[in-house]
């Protein structure tokens, strides 16, 4: 997995300029790093806002955006009948996605306001 | 010492008489308030947004004592992406509506249209309050009623808009309406009027 972060953290040109359209802020670094710490994995809703300590109503917009541009995918949780509750939506990343996200990730490495983050992948807090 | 502790006693004991008051109010507040406040909330999304359900269903994984927050948090989401949603959707529904009662009324004017030829169709039309009455043919003979002005009828076989030499007096205000209007009034005067010609 690190190898593919490492993959992602060097973007092409086109996904360098393209990470740039989309506005860099402290809860999208978080959200990418959080979500780069497991790439392959599904990703729920309080879960990621609980590890990227980023408030949901906040999170849920950067979701919605990652979805319209194609980072993201989402579906339904199947086996959610004997948990006395609905079936969860999980997100997960696509490799348009963790491209895009490593891009995001090594803008943020050099940028000064990111500077009390701690980006690499793994260290969310 | 011993009212001291009389006072401990009674406070302890006033403070057991409010216990099940005290638990009612815990439960209320982090237990059945949240679930029923946020299945409330998420009500401002539209029918089929997916975020209703997820909402209600990361619900269930929360903590007993972060539930209150959480429901704070969906519900500004609920607030500002419901109501954007909900926006959205009456703003289609206007537009299909609109698109729908366009193609309804296209369909009717070429079906009064082909009543009388077969090389015409009407493409489109503009909304206009001035109405015109009846769409008539050089000779006097009246083809179509209810035809509104701005009509663009177009030819079938060749694609192009009527000419001035084409014997629709109808297609001729449409297309020249505002050089036609004050013959047009006239014409159409004459024919409601029954001095038709021919």
């Amino acid at each position: 997995m690190s190898s593919t972060w490492l993959a992602a953290s060097r973007p092409s040109m086109i996904y360098a300029i393209y990470a740039l359209l989309m506005r860099k802020t402290h809860a999208l670094v978080q959200v990418a790093v959080t979500l780069l710490d497991d790439l392959d994995g599904k990703h729920w809703g309080y879960d990621t806002a609980k590890k990227s300590s980023v408030k949901p109503n906040v999170m849920y917009g950067i979701f919605n955006r990652m979805l319209a541009e194609g980072w993201l995918t989402d579906g339904w949780e199947e086996s959610a009948a004997g948990k006395k509750r609905p079936a969860r939506r999980y997100y997960q990343v696509t490799d348009l996605g963790a491209a895009r996200l490593g891009a995001v990730l090594a803008e943020a490495s050099r940028d000064v306001r990111f500077a009390s983050l701690k980006l690499r992948p793994g260290t969310a807090q | 010492m011993t009212e001291t502790i009389r006072d401990i006693i009674s406070v302890a004991a006033g403070a057991w008489y409010h216990l099940p008051l005290g638990i009612l109010i815990v439960g209320v507040t982090f237990g059945f308030m949240p679930g029923l406040v946020l299945n409330l909330g998420v009500l401002i999304y539209p029918k089929d947004h997916p975020r209703r359900k997820e909402l209600i269903a990361e619900l269930h994984e929360v903590p007993y004592f972060k539930r209150a927050f959480w429901v704070f948090y969906a519900l500004q989401l609920a607030v500002t992406e419901g109501i954007s949603a909900r926006i959205d959707v009456i703003r289609d529904r206007r537009f299909y509506r609109l698109c729908d009662r366009r193609e309804a009324v296209l369909q009717d004017l070429n079906r009064q249209l082909a009543n009388f030829t077969g090389d015409y169709h009407v493409e489109a039309y503009s909304k206009s309050r001035n109405r015109l009455c009846w769409l008539v043919v050089k000779d006097g003979k009246v083809l179509a009623r209810f035809v509104i002005p701005g009509i663009r009828v177009h030819n079938i076989a060749t694609g192009k808009p009527f000419s001035i030499h084409l014997h629709l007096w109808g297609a001729i205000v449409v297309l020249r309406q505002k050089l036609e209007r004050f013959l047009l009034r006239r014409k159409v005067a004459r024919v409601r009027n029954g001095h038709q010609r021919g």
